[in-house]
């Protein structure tokens, strides 16, 4: 069944369950990658999708179509509220913001570029929560340092220090990994 | 080999990149679990919609105005009916009066007629008593029967041809001479008045004789 985004739409709006499981799979991988980012945890990441795919079919007529790929990043933006309302919830955002200790990191280009996807995201999922959520949503999401504050409850400068503090245990991780040289 | 440190910019360009790629990561959990999610979305979406708080309260508050709405139209109603009610009491009682004046003017109609009617009534007695009482001769009024028990005693007298000359020198036995005979008895069946019977009984009784002797007398 090859349909494009507006049919999609229409038929998952007229209730044709063929439709919606066909809308299901076609973001289903990316939707669980992005909450396994998030959450790092399998169990929240399916509870997390389940309710971001109910949100959609129950709202998507009230969505509006902006061309080719605008589905898609509505119902990512879905998933991403949702997998934030989760952490909210069972209150495992934690934001440090003690830098004092912050360690001046720095990543070779070439290391990084030679190390596979995979592993990167692993080192991701294993950030603290506030530093993986805040470099989430900075840096794979592209959301400025004052949406994010919108976003979590937090200020401006809490939310960079939790970056840069991603980034520099991030970048340890990464030379610990493949065993190249720091500053 | 030159070592070539990252701008903190080209960092996050780098990791963004890798994390898009296609990769294998959790394939495995994900293949897994698809069935699972996606029977619980489709049971989620095909769940009919329960009845939040707001929804309950705006039910509530749609009766309470359908009812205060039927409330003031059962009140207006009522407040009709009464305002007609009190025009129709209104009406009767004006014709009420009327009817009274009507009703004492036919008491005051009546009560001259009932004085005319004495009047008459009056003179009427008055001529009634000048005029004569109408004879009637050949009506025998029958008023009642009446049953007496009478008993009659007849006394009779024998007259002994025998006996005359020897009253005056002997003395005579007035028992022997005189005998007492019972006669009939009118017994409580018999009908004594008015009947012809009574006139027959008084012919009857006309034939009884009573014959005195001149040297005989009663005792009692």
């Amino acid at each position: 069944m090859i349909l494009n985004e507006k049919e999609l739409i229409n038929r998952c709006n007229d209730n044709d369950r063929h439709a919606q499981e066909f809308l299901f799979n076609q973001h289903y991988n990316d939707l669980y990658l992005i909450a396994m980012r998030y959450l790092s945890d399998h169990h929240d990441a399916e509870d997390v999708i389940i309710q971001s795919f109910t949100r959609v079919f129950k709202n998507l007529n009230k969505f509006t179509y902006n061309g080719p790929g605008s589905l898609g990043k509505w119902i990512r933006t879905i998933l991403i509220n949702e997998a934030i309302r989760s952490l909210k919830k069972q209150r495992l955002i934690e934001f440090n913001e003690d830098i004092r200790h912050l360690e001046r990191e720095h990543a070779e280009a070439n290391g990084l570029q030679q190390m596979q996807a995979a592993e990167l995201l692993q080192m991701i999922e294993k950030l603290p929560t506030g530093y993986r959520t805040v470099f989430n949503l900075f840096v794979v999401e592209g959301f400025s340092h004052k949406e994010i504050a919108d976003m979590l409850g937090i200020s401006e400068n809490t939310s960079k220090t939790q970056l840069k503090k991603a980034r520099g245990h991030l970048m340890k991780n990464i030379n610990e990994e493949r065993n190249y040289g720091t500053i | 080999m030159k070592k070539e440190i990252m701008e903190p910019s080209d960092f996050d360009k780098i990791l963004r990149e890798k994390v898009l790629e296609n990769h294998d990561l959790h394939q495995q959990e994900m293949e897994s679990a698809k069935p699972f999610v996606w029977t619980a979305v489709s049971n989620e979406i095909g769940r009919k919609k329960s009845l939040n708080w707001y929804h309950l309260a705006a039910a509530i508050a749609l009766l309470m105005i359908t009812f205060s709405v039927v409330l003031v139209n059962l009140q207006k109603n009522h407040q009709q009916e009464i305002e007609l009610l009190s025009n129709k009491i209104d009406q009767l009682e004006k014709s009420f009066v009327t009817q009274a004046e009507r009703l004492q003017s036919k008491d005051a109609q009546l009560t001259s007629i009932k004085n005319e009617l004495e009047n008459v009534e009056m003179r009427f007695s008055s001529m009634d008593q000048q005029l004569p009482l109408p004879v009637k001769e050949s009506i025998v009024y029958r008023t009642d029967t009446v049953f007496v028990k009478q008993v009659e005693y007849v006394t009779v007298v024998e007259k002994n041809e025998n006996n005359e000359a020897l009253t005056a020198a002997s003395d005579v036995n007035e028992n022997q001479n005189v005998a007492i005979v019972q006669g009939k008895e009118i017994t409580t069946d018999d009908e004594i008045f008015p009947s012809s019977r009574f006139i027959n009984e008084q012919k009857k009784s006309e034939t009884v004789k009573l014959t005195f002797s001149p040297f005989t007398s009663r005792n009692n």
